[in-house]
């Protein structure tokens, strides 16, 4: 009987399989031509499911890269299959040489990764990116040969990440070598070449940053030690992220103070690591004070650890004092935890002052008392009246770094409380789910450009610090509760609410025989922006020099503006892989030519939002400066060198400007893209005279010579309303479209001051969307309209615009107002 | 023995072999051309499921389109089973059509992956045998709540996934015996009068004159879940339901992502009618309650609540227009034990009388509007004197009032049903959604359902006299309300469905309870001093939501 039910069974579970079972081996019988094999920037996400909208990005079967010295760089190597599923792929690297020379760049600083895909199922973003499979984790090529995930089935491209590690000390000049692909049971020769830029990127991490690798790693690695936590800690730095924490539970006894400062030294002492948070321990009283007597002690170790090695610790520390107390009614705890997190600091900072020390080491103390006031307790909170005195650094998120008056206020609120009393800069922001793009984000949907564009912004902006709220979350958050997942790699890119990608950028080595985390497409761009970041303060750096010794003031913000309007405008992202290459050599160049003799430097580069750029431009003597081949001469001279102006103009589909410095032995040379054609429409050539009506507000219009220009008088009728309104319809608003940057608005205000605000109607979207809110000031006015805030792709067409004066948020009595439109300018990207 | 073992192992294990591979890898058990139908039960009931899924069949454009077409129904009362058997996927579910409850919440999270798009399967399709589209016989008020918010074709025209199966209506049930033949009252139409019978009412606690004598007027059941009925409607008869849009979709002023919806009004002023009408007023020593609503509705479940109601406890009532067939039961037990029953009616919700404070009338002028715009009188209302600031005729004023009469809160926005993208008998589906929306279609549903319709223009006075006749003169009003011609119907949004709502925690307001916290003893502190008002809840929300609590909501709704 018992066999009988036995076989019965075994019947069963065999039937069962047989229909269930899709996971069949997948047999090799691909022909060549079925793979195609292309490139990719690795600044792009090539996705698995996608084989036709790559077309412009496609490059030949071969690597090409270029970077600087101390640089890691990397490149997509993508095979491409329709219609049959492939198999046994490899790809081994090997050293390459330096044309003309005998130098190689070792295999050992080659490496090649397999990358793996997450699914996208809602593009919660809302932008033009589509859902399904998007590269992030990069597994190494070995380990996936060795667990024979090496193949991947028809209709899917497969991307192979080669990145490239160039030492500080490799000879500049180009790289040759050959790689070999195989696959099925054929091989392709893939040749390579690196550009190895003759410019140092400093292995010193100037940028900071707070990111949390204490979360749910243990999930994944199925290690829940403090060593696991130390290597997450390392592999970020190697990343150039710096860690919040560095033990899993804070202890505060003696010995558990000791224990942290004794992997603080360890970090800390890393060039890359450029801040290490402080522990801190909360009142008993739950009122939100810290307990400063615990807490003290871990700063008081930090002070004695600096005094001992002679090593400022205490100039890396730093911490994310209170989160989000404004989504939280936390304003009364806000009060409390920072009353005593700053009466700690001078009670150390006092203390450490009144210390006697070796006559050898007073410099040093007096650099750390510097160093323990300028301890940074980032709160996560964007400025508001009801916290203001309290949060001395705000660290809103990035999209409050949009407008230039946001930017203002808190570059006030530094001077306020630190570089007024001799402090360092430090401002902080951060990501999260909120906001998101077209501002930064790390969202899986989102470009790798958006990562790596933020580090553009923080150099712009003077921001210092970016936090991050976790790195390693293996589990999935179902809204109360973390539950586990069962595929790390290949599973939904969502593991929190309404979000891709968010609260993990690492993946767990574990399953894959690794001991300790695998990175992330993601990672790769944090690091390249940081990279870049580097890049760009040691430009700002160098022009400061220049402009010390000129005695005319510039530092470099201006460079950096022009350069990275290619890439972003306010802190909204809007760039592709082109133009963002584009600005990124330019940078190179820049910064090659700013580290010459010749000391190149960008003084001012001014845009008359008419379509006319003028750059002024420092260069030392001995040296011809040339623009698009035309010899320019200077306009002004000192002891040191001269100063060009150097004019351009937006009139073609595709603008450059070629500089070219030279004193006959050496060359320097600059290309800039200076993006599309700039169009105006203008009231003297006949245009809007019939374009504005009537919304609250009654309109009159009639054409009048005012401030030397014929202009269209638009008087707004007074209004009992939330502002007064008038239509703007118009061809020029409903021609626009992405591939419009800026629409500028050319206002003359005979009167005071007057807040304005400008709003579209979508074709798709709900309400009018504001795109501006600024004042129309006394006098002639250039409204500056990013296009990239009306995103097209999701709102389609402009219907017309609503042009608002006065007060948007109170119903109130407006007057009739007048204002003169001179001309409206569009540019193109 | 043996034998009858080895039989019944045979038997288990070939069942288990079937159900393995059905649920593992087998196709549907339903054979091609049959209608699986799923239907959560609700106060409507299933029935009416039932009704029409058998007139589907015999209609002949359906017979001659699915020759082959056998039907399955299934029903039970688990609010989840929708979304779970959505989410089961063709292996596990095969069910083509479901109807359940609040399904709008699945929109942003299944739209496309699990939901069946219904704009050109549905309701761009004429309906057969009629000239109309769904689309068009639909309330405007359901499409528009059965939009996919935000979401649009490329031409910004509705996309539909969802659609309603109940067209309803919820308010203020009274006792028409007590209100108007004991108590000498009309049907209150606006608050002010409202509150004013309630205070009547009060002062005749104890009579002896043969009157309603208990002093409670209003009584509900426990955690008085249904008074939240009224609160959108006196708002949108306030500030208009366009409004009540627009809040939820973060568009102030026709400006959107603007935190000033806060500052809508309407809000506060339908709160305000609350906290007149809802308070707490109770002695605890003498054990005396001085309130409009019993105390005791706390203690009482929902059955209890509107049993004591039906016996003559308390003169109003909020519930929904499936009372009676809920209660048809109940109410014949209670007849079968020789107890007494009265009639009840569903008023049209009284005019909130805030709302005159922007006319500039008074309370008597406003009635009296009420009544010209009901049919009542034909006397055109004059005014001692208005807000010519904001209104330049008379006639803008009715006008405003007209279309406040309209608003109306119902289940239907909740009552939503959806299509699998995995159903295997999707154009099925879509058809019988479609024959929904058939004159035939509405007769049987309102017969089923003992006089609910579905969210069509239907005059079933017109159409189909003897089914009209034969209703409770409860939904004879209700008809009657829904087909007067000077009347536009409006019903209230389903405000579940906007991601503002669902992602980004943005509510009526920051306090949750808003509905029932003015009828709490914990709202009144020791010297016996509100807690919470209208104006400290109203005022909390808008301290609330800081700048950046705002746009943090507006990211995680992806409105930004």
């Amino acid at each position: 009987m018992k066999k009988i039910i036995t076989l019965l069974l075994v019947f069963v579970m065999s039937f069962t399989i047989t229909g269930c079972d899709k996971s069949a081996s997948i047999v090799s019988s691909v022909a060549q031509s079925d793979v195609t094999i292309w490139s990719a920037p690795g600044s792009e996400k090539i996705m698995q499911d996608k084989l036709d909208i790559y077309e412009d990005i496609k490059g030949p079967a071969q690597i090409n890269v270029y970077a600087a010295k101390g640089e890691y760089e990397g490149q997509h190597l993508i095979l491409t299959s329709e219609n049959k599923d492939v198999d046994n792929i490899n790809l081994t690297a090997s050293a390459l040489t330096l044309v003309g020379g005998t130098e190689t760049l070792p295999v050992d600083n080659i490496e090649i990764f397999f990358e793996k895909y997450v699914e996208v199922k809602k593009n919660y973003d809302k932008t033009d990116a589509p859902i399904g499979w998007y590269p992030d984790a990069l597994i190494p090529m070995e380990k996936i040969v060795e667990f024979k995930e090496n193949n991947f089935k028809a209709g899917r491209n497969q991307g192979l990440y080669i990145r490239f590690n160039v030492p500080v000390d490799q000879p500049a000049g180009t790289y040759r070598g050959v790689f070999t692909l195989s696959y099925a049971t054929y091989t392709k020769q893939i040749p390579v070449v690196l550009e190895v830029m003759d410019l140092v990127v400093s292995q010193e991490t100037h940028s900071r940053s707070h990111f949390i690798h204490e979360w749910q790693f243990r999930l994944g690695e199925l290690n829940s030690t403090e060593d696991m936590l130390m290597k997450y800690v390392k592999a970020g730095l190697e990343y150039r992220i710096s860690p919040a924490g560095l033990v899993l539970e804070d202890s505060f006894s003696d010995e558990g103070v000791a224990y942290y400062i004794s992997r603080a030294r360890e970090v800390m002492q890393n060039p890359k690591c450029s801040e290490v948070a402080i522990p801190l321990s909360m009142a008993s009283s739950g009122d939100g004070s810290i307990d400063i007597a615990t807490s003290s002690k871990v700063l008081n170790a930090f002070i004695d650890a600096s005094l001992e090695d002679n090593f400022d610790y205490v100039a890396k520390l730093g911490c994310h004092l209170f989160d989000e107390p404004q989504l939280n009614n936390g304003l009364e705890k806000t009060k409390k935890r920072t009353a005593t997190f700053y009466q700690m600091l001078e009670d150390a900072a006092a203390a450490l002052e009144a210390r006697v020390v070796d006559g050898s080491k007073e410099a040093f103390k007096q650099q750390l008392v510097k160093s323990v006031l300028s301890v940074r307790g980032a709160i996560t909170a964007s400025y508001e009246q009801a916290y203001d005195g309290y949060i001395r650094t705000w660290c809103p998120t990035v999209d409050y770094y949009d407008s230039a008056a946001n930017r203002q206020k808190y570059a006030e609120e530094e001077e306020r409380w630190y570089t007024s009393q001799g402090l360092e800069s430090r401002r902080w922001w951060y990501t999260c789910i909120s906001p998101r793009a077209p501002f930064p984000t790390y969202h899986t949907e989102d470009t790798l450009l958006s990562a790596r564009a933020l580090s553009w912004m923080q150099a712009e902006y003077g921001v210092t610090g970016n936090l991050f709220w976790a790195t390693n979350i293996y589990a999935n958050y179902d809204g109360s509760k973390y539950v586990n997942i069962e595929d790390f790699y290949s599973g939904d890119a969502s593991r929190y609410i309404q979000v891709n990608g968010d609260g993990y950028l690492f993946y767990p080595g574990k399953p894959y025989g690794i001991d300790g985390p695998i990175g992330s497409l993601r990672l790769e761009a944090i690091r390249d922006g940081s990279e870049e970041y580097e890049i760009l303060y040691e430009l700002k750096n160098n022009y400061k020099e220049v402009s010390s010794t000129i005695g005319v003031d510039f530092d470099g913000t201006t460079a950096i503006r022009d350069l990275a309007k290619d890439i972003y405008t306010g802190t909204r992202v809007s760039t592709n892989s082109d133009s963002f290459d584009q600005a990124r050599s330019a940078l190179y160049n820049l910064a090659m030519m700013s580290n010459s003799n010749a000391k190149v430097s960008i003084i001012d580069a001014k845009d008359n939002l008419k379509g006319a750029i003028e750059y002024t431009v420092y260069v030392e003597k001995g040296y011809t400066v040339k623009a698009n081949g035309i010899e320019v001469l200077p306009r002004d001279s000192y002891s040191s060198g001269n100063v060009y102006v150097i004019p351009a103009t937006l009139d073609k589909e595709d603008n450059n400007l070629v500089l070219q410095v030279s004193n006959g032995t050496n060359t320097y040379r600059l290309v800039r893209g200076l993006g599309g054609k700039a169009y105006n429409y203008t009231v003297a050539d006949g245009n809007f005279t019939s374009s504005f009506s009537k919304e609250n507000a009654t309109v009159t219009t009639a054409v009048e010579s005012k401030n030397g220009s014929q202009m269209l008088k638009l008087t707004f009728g007074k209004t009992t309303t939330k502002s007064q309104r008038i239509k703007f319809t118009d061809d020029v608003l409903s021609n626009l479209d992405s591939t419009k940057s800026k629409l500028i608005l050319h206002i003359y205000n005979e009167g005071s001051a007057v807040d304005f605000t400008v709003a579209f109607d979508m074709k798709r979207h709900d309400g009018y969307k504001s795109v501006i809110a600024t004042k129309l000031n006394q006098g002639m006015n250039s409204v500056v309209i990013s296009l990239d805030n009306a995103n097209f792709a999701l709102n389609g067409k402009i219907n017309f615009a609503v042009f608002l004066l006065g007060d948007t948020n109170n119903t109130t009595v407006e007057p009739s107002r007048t204002i003169w439109l001179e001309s409206v300018s569009v540019y193109s990207k | 023995m043996k034998n009858k073992l080895l039989t019944k192992v045979l038997a288990i294990l070939a069942t288990l072999a079937i159900s393995v591979s059905t649920i593992g890898c087998g196709p549907a058990q339903t054979p091609a051309g049959c209608l699986d139908v799923f239907v959560m039960e609700a106060g409507y009931g299933y029935q009416w499921c039932d009704d029409l899924m058998q007139a589907f069949a015999k209609q002949d454009w359906v017979k001659e389109k699915y020759p082959d077409l056998t039907l399955n129904f299934q029903h039970n009362d688990n609010k989840s089973y929708v979304e779970t058997k959505l989410k089961a996927g063709a292996k596990n579910n095969t069910f083509d059509l479901l109807f359940g409850e609040v399904v709008q919440t699945y929109l942003e999270k299944y739209a496309g992956e699990y939901l069946y798009e219904l704009t050109d399967s549905v309701y761009s399709k004429q309906i057969p045998g009629e000239t109309q589209t769904y689309e068009e016989k639909c309330y405007d008020s359901y499409n528009q709540s059965n939009q996919y918010p935000g979401v649009t074709t490329a031409d910004g025209d509705p996309r539909y996934f969802i659609a309603s199966w109940a067209g309803g209506m919820n308010g203020i049930f009274y006792n028409e015996e007590i209100l108007i033949d004991q108590l000498g009252f009309n049907v209150p139409r606006t608050t002010d009068e409202l509150i004013w019978q309630c205070e009547q009412i009060l002062a005749l606690k104890g009579n002896t004159e043969n009157k309603y004598n208990k002093g409670f007027s209003f009584i509900q059941s426990k955690g008085l879940g249904y008074l939240q009925y009224l609160f959108p409607i006196w708002w949108g008869q306030y500030q208009s339901v366009e409004s009540i849009y627009d809040f939820y979709k973060g568009v102030d002023d026709g400006m959107s992502g603007s935190k000033n919806i806060f500052k809508q009004e309407g809000r506060l002023h339908a709160l305000k009618a609350y906290e007149d009408l809802f308070f707490y007023d109770y002695n605890e020593t003498t054990k005396v309650s001085n309130a409009f609503l019993t105390p005791s509705s706390n203690t009482y479940d929902f059955m209890t609540a509107q049993s004591l109601f039906l016996k003559g406890e308390g003169v109003f009532h909020v519930n929904g227009d499936w009372y009676e067939n809920e209660m048809k039961d109940m109410k014949a037990d209670i007849v079968n034990e020789g107890g007494r029953v009265y009639d009840i009616k569903l008023m049209r919700t009284p005019i909130i009388s805030a709302i005159r404070y922007k006319f500039g009338i008074t309370d008597v002028e406003l009635r009296a509007t009420v009544d010209y715009v009901d049919g009542v009188t034909t006397t055109k209302p004059t005014y001692a004197s208005y807000n010519t600031d904001l209104y330049e005729s008379v006639d803008e004023i009715i006008d405003e009032v007209r279309v406040a009469r309209g608003v109306v809160n119902a289940s239907g926005p909740f009552h939503t049903a959806v299509i699998p993208t995995y159903a295997r008998e999707k154009d099925i589906a879509a058809d019988f959604l479609l024959f929904m929306a058939t004159d035939v279609a509405q007769s049987i549903y309102i017969k089923s359902t003992g006089g609910s319709s579905l969210p069509f223009e239907y005059n079933l006075k017109v159409k189909d006299p003897a089914t009209y006749n034969a209703l409770s003169p409860m939904h004879k009003e209700r008809h009657d309300y829904f087909n007067d011609a000077n009347i536009d119907i409006q019903i209230t949004p389903n405000k579940s469905s906007f991601p503002l709502v669902q992602f980004g925690g943005v509510s009526e307001f920051t306090y949750g309870d808003y509905y029932s916290v003015f009828s709490s003893s914990d709202n009144v502190d020791k010297n016996g001093n509100k807690i919470r008002t209208a104006e400290s809840i109203y005022n909390a929300t808008l301290d609330a939501w800081n700048d950046k609590k705002w746009t943090d909501a507006l990211d995680k709704a992806g409105l930004r």
